[in-house]
């Protein structure tokens, strides 16, 4: 009985155990301590989960050190996970103002920011169950309507089957969508002061530009420990991975 | 004539005292040729662009030397400048030494013209000395010898030319005749005429000579194919030993002028090869080797360092050009400040040229600077070589100003300049969500079983359910069809009793068959078996009136048979009625 009672004792705690740091760190932030601010809501990420407003508060606190750089990636982490954040989109645009190089980003498709709040409303399992839920409800009415007599009776549970069943697609379109827009890394942010940008995935290819930090990348390509990478304004080059961190 | 040249320099004098003169002089007016005389032009204001005369028909010794003397004599102060010409004449002749000009407080003056008259030279000496010779037999005596260290070299290579006097006369005056040009090659002087000769003995063809060494030049040559090495001529006046003994003794004996010059020498200079050629070559020959510093390895954005690119070695050091310093973008370079450690020596030209570049690093960063690549050609060895300095390690930190300061570099927009008095939106002080990276259930195994469950139950289902249908549809068609069968037999039999005249046995077949087509058909029990209940199930089942009397009609037929005796017409009414109302009914039901 009592090892039962651990697993949920042990969760509750370490759940309790989260919420104090997040807490700490709204204090010290409040005191101005922001580095402390930072040790404490680091702690709350640190069994591998991920929290939008973790990370945007990590951006306040970053901001307040004057460490632009890494304002910009914690608040487009948060934005992964919340897209469409007003209060980060806002804290991002006065920063991207006071990075060096000026690249503007393009504005999502307002469409595609629903689309991914919606993905993310949930998580990837309760989709998962959902569908599969969906699904058998569908099934169970496809074959009822076999098995009835009544005309009436057979059109609904044709109708409703068939309805069910485009129901059941969507959701496991949404647990797709939702597992990818979690796990690609297709974008980073440039940690190094200055860095050169390549014509290949060599030192020994023709220079092409210059970034600095702050600078939001796409990755498109990858050999090695190069990666391939486009700006906003579409000129592409490679550049060390160890240049830039994925959002 | 003299008087002409007289008059005409007395006229000159005479304008002096109104405004500037520019006078020509010369110091004689009859000379032979090869013996050098003087033309001095002289003004007496500070003058400019000075424009000399044509002296085609002479050889210029010296020319045009610019002197200035200043007189105090009292109060007055008098100064006057001098253009100079040492000359020979060529060949015999009266020639006319044309003007020369000058600008003198803003007025362009032109001097007089001279004439001289050129008289035959050697031959006029030998006539004053009784004795014929040309200057071939003094070459023994006296001669000028000039050496290349190379005859064969590559563009640019560095190669020493000497020129020795070998003298076993003796002369009482000398003078330099002709310089030579070097033309297609840049020189450095090792030693010039003009420096203190030294004299040693050397033995050649056994004689003994004294021997100074006039001029060594170090050249580089600047351009292919074939260059010379030209003369160098000078003029001696040559003791005669007379065979008088009373005259040498007393120093009466004569003196002869004599020109010696010595042979051209030629430098073949080939081009560089191609194969091989570093892109970086820039025309460096010799043997280099290249180092780079740095005055601060840390600095701030913005601060200025000191790169200091040095070439050590020996070669063409002094034609070398400012190089590429391969620096990353965001630094700022300033043309660099040519510092030169060059000796000039009789080995060659060796020493340090340093260039030293002021770069500004306008970003923070990591860098490696100084990696400066350089090539030459060494012509000993034939051979290109590239060397690279090595990188150094450069930390460039944050400007020490504002970060608004580090981005001055690019201009900002109003809406940047705005929202710089803009503040961040405050924390999430409440609650927040967690997302959890993982997925247990999403795509694994159980998922795809749960997924195909329902399709497989769907399968099931249909297929069972049709598979019942099927067996039902049989047994019912089976009993239909078996209905039909057993009523089609019955009405054979009828028919056969028609035929036969049993009309009777008609009748009650085809009340037989009506019965149990009934029965059977309608599955219902004998017991239950009554006209009315019959007649209620047909029209139940959507069986036309029309169908049901002519049904109600054989049976009524078939009983009223039984009890009376039946017409021929009456039964086989009776069994085509019987048999379209079983057609009908089989339609229906």
């Amino acid at each position: 009985m009592k090892r039962l009672l651990i697993i949920p004792m042990l969760l509750l705690v370490s759940f309790t155990n989260a919420n104090n740091m997040f807490e700490l760190g709204n204090q010290e932030y409040e005191a101005g301590n922001y580095q402390e601010a930072i040790n404490s809501y680091q702690a709350v990420l640190v069994n591998g989960d991920l929290s939008p407003e973790v990370y945007y508060n990590l951006g306040n606190c970053f901001y307040r050190l004057e460490d632009i750089t890494n304002a910009i990636y914690h608040y487009e982490r948060a934005l992964k996970l919340d897209p469409g954040n007003e209060k980060a989109e806002h804290n991002l645009s006065l920063c991207y103002a006071q990075t060096v190089d000026k690249v503007e980003p393009l504005p999502e498709f307002a469409l595609t920011t629903w689309y991914k709040k919606v993905a993310l409303s949930q998580q990837t399992d309760t989709w998962a169950l959902l569908f599969v839920a969906a699904l058998l409800l569908s099934m169970l009415s496809m074959a009822g309507f076999y098995y009835v007599k009544s005309v009436g009776m057979k059109r609904t549970l044709f109708f409703g089957g068939g309805i069910l069943f485009i129901i059941s697609g969507a959701l496991l379109l949404l647990a797709f969508s939702n597992r990818s827009i979690l796990h690609e890394s297709k974008y980073g942010v440039i940690f190094e002061p200055s860095v050169t940008i390549y014509s290949a995935p060599t030192e020994n290819s023709e220079k092409l530009f210059i970034l600095h930090e702050g600078t939001k990348v796409e990755v498109t390509a990858e050999k090695n420990d190069w990666r391939e990478i486009m700006i906003a304004n579409g000129n592409t080059g490679w550049v060390s991975q160890s240049a830039f961190k994925e959002i | 004539m003299r008087a002409f040249v007289t008059y005409s320099l007395v006229l000159l004098a005479s304008t002096g005292v109104f405004g500037q003169t520019f006078k020509a002089k010369c110091g004689v007016t009859s000379i032979p040729a090869g013996q050098q005389f003087k033309v001095i032009y002289t003004v007496d204001a500070p003058g400019g662009g000075f424009k000399g005369p044509d002296l085609k028909d002479f050889n210029i010794a010296m020319g045009p030397n610019f002197s200035q003397s200043v007189q105090i004599s009292g109060n007055r102060m008098q100064a006057s400048y001098s253009y100079s010409y040492v000359l020979s004449g060529k060949k015999p002749g009266t020639y006319t030494i044309g003007s020369a000009s000058v600008t003198a407080n803003g007025k362009r003056i032109s001097s007089n013209t001279l004439t001289i008259k050129v008289t035959q030279g050697g031959k006029a000496v030998a006539r004053q000395n009784g004795q014929a010779s040309g200057s071939n037999e003094i070459s023994q005596y006296l001669f000028i010898k000039g050496t290349a260290s190379k005859k064969k070299v590559y563009l640019g290579e560095q190669l020493t030319a000497t020129y020795k006097l070998y003298n076993s006369v003796r002369f009482v005056d000398s003078g330099i005749e002709k310089m030579p040009s070097l033309n297609g090659f840049w020189s450095q002087d090792v030693k010039s005429p003009f420096d203190h000769v030294t004299w040693n003995t050397e033995y050649v063809n056994k004689r003994q000579y004294e021997v100074a060494e006039l001029k060594k030049t170090v050249l580089f040559p600047q351009r292919t194919g074939t260059l010379e090495v030209d003369p160098l001529a000078m003029t001696f006046q040559v003791q005669q030993m007379s065979k008088n003994f009373f005259d040498n003794f007393f120093g009466r004996a004569k003196s002869k002028r004599y020109k010696i010059e010595s042979k051209p020498a030629k430098i073949t200079v080939l081009p560089l090869p191609t194969k091989g050629k570093p892109e970086s070559f820039a025309g460096a020959v010799g043997d280099f080797k290249i180092s780079t510093s740095v005055d601060r390895a840390e600095v701030s954005a913005n601060d200025a360092i000191t790169l200091k690119v040095k070439i050590e070695g020996t070669g063409n050091l002094q034609l070398l050009e400012s190089l590429d310093l391969n620096l990353p973008a965001d630094f700022e370079i300033y043309d660099p400040k040519i510092n030169d450690d060059i000796a000039v020596l009789a080995s060659g030209v060796r020493g340090i040229r340093e260039f030293e570049y002021l770069i500004i690093p306008r970003h923070a960063g990591n860098f490696k600077i100084g990696a400066v690549e350089f090539s030459y050609f060494d012509p000993t060895k034939k051979k290109y070589y590239t060397r690279t300095a090595d990188e150094i390690p450069l930390r460039v930190a944050k400007s020490a100003t504002s970060e608004v300061g580090a981005i001055s570099s690019r201009s900002m927009s109003r809406e940047e300049v705005e929202m710089l008095n803009e503040d961040i939106r405050h924390i999430y002080d409440n609650a927040y969500s967690t997302v959890s990276e993982k997925q247990t259930f999403f795509g694994s195994k159980g998922f795809w079983l749960l997924t195909g469950f329902p399709f497989l139950l769907l399968f099931a289902a249909i297929a069972y359910r049709r598979k019942y249908e099927e067996r039902k549809a049989d047994v019912v068609g089976k009993k239909e069809r078996k209905a039909g069968r057993v009523a089609s037999k019955y009405l054979r039999q009828a028919r056969a009793s028609l035929s036969s005249g049993d009309h009777n046995a008609v009748f009650e077949q085809v009340a037989t068959a009506m019965n149990g087509f009934l029965t059977d058909k309608l599955r219902i029990d004998t017991s239950q078996f009554s006209q009315e209940r019959i007649e209620q199930i047909l029209s139940d089942k959507g069986v036309e009136r029309s169908t049901i009397e002519a049904l109600h009609k054989v049976l009524q037929d078939c009983n009223m048979a039984r009890f009376s005796a039946a017409s021929v017409g009456a039964s086989a009414s009776t069994l085509d009625g019987a048999e379209r109302v079983i057609e009908q009914i089989n339609k229906k039901v």
